[in-house]
């Protein structure tokens, strides 16, 4: 669903990406690799906050490059950031109804909200302002909003970030099935490797802003190159 | 985009009144002011009218911060450059007061937003120091050309014989009933900002304020939005401006300093920039309380210090200004302790 | 800021170097029967402009004072005088909101005796649709010489330009002028107006140059003021930055070509002392009252009603005896109303009728006058810088000023 072909990114002479040629096929794809290995900055680039130096971003066979971000989120790209978004001010139902507002079918907003919202267990929240949320809450809002509108990818950029164990395979329990049921691909970014290799099919490892392995997540996290780079100085 | 468009979908359960003790305080506001107009003195009924003419202005300004936050210098300046333009319309073809307000108002509109579409993908110091500069240009213009009163040519300077008067509404022509014509003109610019904030603007707003990028990633068209936001704040100052043009009949340059831009601004953060409340307290400062200070006798220059330490006040310890703090001690202890929690 | 505390500090020099006078005569008011007034009050107003960028509350003060006086000695006919002073703090919108206060709450039946730079042009449509006369000591801005109820007592900068002109054309043999003039609306076109149209009556050359007021630059302004070489440059501002004019002109050496005169508002008596004794004899200025440490019997009369019923702190300035001048003229106008008539439309009518109020503060008798226009006095005298002190040169001059045609027909009718 999502290609990535030949992206090369560089700030100033760092280069944070470095000829990236890979396709996503799984529907839960994870996206691992140590500390500046690019991940972030790969989600920057599919959903149009950074420009490539060169190659190209395809989403379902459609050119992404040239378009702006909020183009790309009404052709179906959602995307949520390491640091949760919820507006305080804003319940639970506007929240979401703010992302709607943008790219759900007037006709059917309401009860797309209302779905996405019960999708992600929030349902009796609607009316809680975002202030008095906790933090799984807020991050299960920030999951809520990628839902609405048809989204066709899905990029998560740390979604448990700051969540204990046990919140973290909530969330993961929860959104595994999500793909299949809208019919979109999820790329989820996260240090642990664990919930990675219980959740994802396919893994795809940065190191370096090269792509170090690409395939499905039991083989790629026994690859002796990813162990050498990531793994193994992860664990000991 | 149409007007439609924006306003959708909108949810008129959230209208404001929510759980907050705004109702009580709504009651409280309109009873001063009814009280003031009947209660028969000319000095408090006109103090009351600029500051309701000054509250609108103060209400363009707190929309700008409180939703999006977003730093503008120049309220006041718009606010003068539609009096100037409702009064250069009063003089030249006299139509009634109502068509000279709303193009007055337009006028504010349209260089609000078409001095700040630079500033649009700027903010903070930078949209503060883009936007004071129109406040100090419009002041050393307005110090030169000086206020239409009913002279000949494009400026309207009387060069002999006294200056004329714009004419108030005709269904407002009495001081007592010009008051309750600004107040209701208070009202609807409060609501105009009420409406926005349960409708898809405002959530969008919401947005851009929280993050750009995530407003972006979420499909919001933030440069159109940002502009709707610099429109609908230069229509109210224009109102504003509109009203205290008439509320004299004359405008005099000396009232539109960049540095009352900024005292507004100042006593915005103050009064609070995210409720009505903190709208009608700011504009009660600047306007009705060194009234108060000079019926009493104490010298003007007091009401600065005391702004000045409210200030810094605010700045420390009421983050919602004393709207934020008035509400909040109306409010229960429960949601009072889910606050604190929160922090 | 540093105007402001020149002027403060002109106000305190004034003062003491009236104090130093010595002893005067018993002060003399209204009925002076020494009999307090007990019957019901009198309300009368007046605005000022205390809180800005300067305090021009010293005419209002001197009001008081002499109204005070007047209510110790039987008051008008027994009635005292309840004087209310707002300040409007420069402002337009709070000036229209103390005249509200004052003419609708206090219902006062006249305002006397003020200074307000924002207050002429702001309030004189609620004077006329309320029918209350206004007599401001001292009228800054060309509508206070320009509504049917307000006459000031003063002459104004306008007259008094014309005034310093004449003086420099006749007397220094000046052929071109140059009025300078800080830029504030209104004013400049006014005041520099006045001299242009007296000089094209004249054939004296005159120009207008004009400056920020906010950023004075006094070297580059002066020097661009005497580019074209003009016989006289008129300085239309006030003390302060009259000094500064005068230092930056010398230190140039433009005294050589050009001479410089100033209006009434740069006749303070410490200004001889700050400047250099270069500008001995070389600064002349007009004078729109009697000097401050005149002997007449009236200038007398205000500094002991000033010394006894005014604070040693007010000021004893030009501003001081011209709101002297208002209370006693309106004070002699209500004394010749039956007390118990005295109503808004009386002393309307009262005040609009003064006539021949003769001082020896003014150069020629004040009256209110009819028409739409007011500018009874329109002559003065002329000082000049003689060592540490000022020195009266000549007689008073008429300002003839082509605008007020009308004003001197009339006189010479009434005559």
């Amino acid at each position: 669903m999502i290609r990535l072909e030949n992206l090369t990114v560089s700030f100033g002479g760092v280069t944070a990406l470095d000829a990236l040629d890979v396709e996503l096929t799984a529907p839960v794809v994870g996206l691992i690799g140590p500390n500046g290995a690019g991940k972030t900055t790969l989600l920057n680039v599919m959903s149009g906050f950074v420009t490539p130096r060169g190659g190209d971003v395809f989403l379902a066979g459609q050119r992404l490059t040239h378009l702006r971000p909020a183009d790309r989120a009404r052709l179906g790209l959602r995307r949520t950031f390491q640091q949760e978004q919820v507006v305080e001010e804003l319940t639970v139902w506007e929240n979401v109804q703010a992302i709607a507002d943008h790219l759900a079918d007037p006709r059917r907003g309401r009860a797309e909200i209302a779905r996405a919202i019960g999708r992600v267990g929030l349902s009796g929240k609607e009316r809680m302002p975002g202030a008095h949320l906790n933090l799984l809450e807020r991050r299960l809002v920030e999951l809520a909003k990628t839902l609405v509108g048809g989204p066709k990818a899905i990029l998560l950029d740390e979604p448990g970030a700051g969540l204990d164990e046990i919140e973290s395979r909530r969330l993961y329990t929860l959104l595994k099935d999500i793909p299949g049921e809208l019919g979109a691909q999820m790329v989820v970014i996260d240090h642990d490797a664990e919930m990675i290799s219980s959740f994802c099919e396919q893994t795809v490892v940065l190191d370096f802003g090269r792509l170090l392995a690409c395939g499905p997540t039991k083989a790629v996290l026994n690859d002796e190159a990813v162990r050498r780079a990531y793994l193994g100085s992860a664990s000991s | 985009m149409t007007m439609q468009d924006v306003f959708r979908p909108f949810d008129g359960a959230r209208l404001g009144l929510r759980s907050q003790p705004h109702a009580p305080l709504a009651v409280l506001v309109v009873l001063a002011v009814t009280g003031v107009a009947f209660a028969g003195s000319s000095y408090w009924t006109s103090v009351a009218t600029s500051t309701c003419a000054t509250a609108l202005v103060v209400a363009g300004t707190a929309l700008l911060f409180g939703r999006l936050g977003l730093v503008s210098l120049c309220q006041f300046a718009l606010a003068g450059i539609s009096g100037w333009a409702t009064l250069r319309i009063h003089h030249a073809l006299h139509p009634p007061f109502e068509v000279s307000l709303v193009l007055g108002g337009l006028c504010a509109s349209v260089i609000g937003v078409v001095w700040g579409l630079p500033a649009l993908r700027i903010r903070g110091l930078y949209l503060a120091l883009v936007t004071l500069m129109l406040a100090g240009a419009f002041q050393v213009v307005i110090n030169v050309t000086g206020f239409p009163n009913g002279g000949p040519g494009l400026l309207g300077q009387v060069v002999d014989g006294p200056r004329v008067m714009m004419d108030r509404p005709a269904i407002a022509r009495s001081d007592q009933a010009y008051l309750i014509y600004v107040a209701g003109l208070l009202l609807s610019g409060l609501l105009l900002i009420e409406l926005h904030r349960v409708s898809k603007a405002g959530r969008a707003w919401a947005l851009i304020r929280r993050s750009e990028q995530m407003a972006q990633a979420s499909g919001v068209r933030v440069v159109f939005y940002k502009a709707w936001a610099f429109a609908l704040s230069g229509w109210l100052a224009g109102i504003g401006g509109g009203a205290m043009a008439c509320t004299f009949g004359q405008l005099d340059s000396s009232a539109f300093g960049a540095s009352e831009s900024i005292l507004l601004f100042a006593l915005t953060v103050v009064g609070g920039a995210t409720s009505w409340l903190g709208v009608v307290v700011a504009a009660v400062l600047m306007r009705a309380v060194p009234a108060l200070f000079n019926q009493v006798g104490v010298n003007g220059f007091v009401a600065m210090i005391l702004f000045g330490v409210a200030l810094v006040h605010a700045l420390i310890n009421a983050r919602e200004g004393i709207a934020g703090q008035i509400i909040e001690s109306l409010k229960s202890g429960k949601s009072a302790g889910n606050r604190a929690e929160r922090q | 800021m540093s105007f402001r505390s020149g002027v403060s500090a002109f106000a305190v020099a004034a003062a003491a170097v009236v104090f130093s006078g010595g002893a005067h005569a018993a002060p003399n008011c209204g009925l002076a029967n020494g009999k307090k007034a007990d019957g019901a009050p009198i309300p009368i107003g007046a605005i000022v402009s205390a809180t800005g960028l300067d305090d021009f509350s010293s005419s209002a003060k001197a009001a008081s004072a002499y109204f005070k006086c007047v209510n110790d000695n039987g008051g008008i006919n027994g009635r005292p005088v309840e004087y209310t002073v707002l300040d409007d703090q420069w402002r337009p919108d709070v000036s229209a909101q103390a005249a509200a206060s004052l003419i609708k709450d206090k219902k006062v039946v006249a305002l006397v005796g003020d200074m307000s730079i924002p207050g002429c042009g702001a309030n004189a449509a609620i004077y006329k649709a309320e029918g209350v006369v206004d007599i401001p000591a001292v009228g800054v801005v060309r509508e206070c010489f320009n509504s049917p109820n307000i006459a000031p007592i003063n002459a104004g900068p306008r007259l008094s330009a014309i005034g310093i002109s004449r003086f420099a054309v006749e007397k220094l043999n000046a052929k071109s002028l140059v009025c300078l003039t800080p830029k504030i609306p209104g004013a400049a076109e006014w005041i520099c107006g006045g001299m242009e149209a007296w000089g094209k009556l004249r054939n004296v050359k005159v120009s207008t140059v004009t400056f920020d007021p906010a950023s004075p630059d006094m070297t580059s302004i002066i020097l661009q003021a005497a580019a074209g070489s003009p016989d006289a440059v008129v300085l239309t501002f006030s003390k302060g930055t009259v000094v500064a004019a005068l230092v930056a002109a010398e230190q140039q050496g433009l005294d050589k070509k050009t001479k410089f005169v100033g209006l009434a508002s740069s006749y303070a008596l410490d200004l001889p002392q700050a400047v250099s004794p270069y500008w001995d004899g070389k600064y002349h200025v007009n004078l729109e009252f009697a000097p401050l440490d005149s002997a007449g019997a009236d200038a007398q009369n205000w500094r002991s009603i000033m010394d006894k019923y005014g604070s040693a702190n007010d000021p004893r300035d030009n501003f001081s005896e011209a709101g002297y001048l208002a209370a006693k003229a309106t004070t002699q106008a209500l004394l010749s109303l039956d007390p118990g008539k005295i109503d808004r439309a009386a002393v309307t009518t009262a005040l609009k009728s003064i006539k021949d109020f003769k001082s020896d503060i003014l150069c020629k008798p004040w009256y209110f006058g009819e028409g739409a226009r007011h500018n009874a006095n329109h002559s003065g005298l002329t000082a000049e810088v003689a060592g540490d002190k000022w020195k009266i040169i000549g007689e008073c001059v008429d300002a003839d000023d082509p605008e007020l045609t009308e004003i001197f027909a009339a006189e010479k009718a009434a005559k």
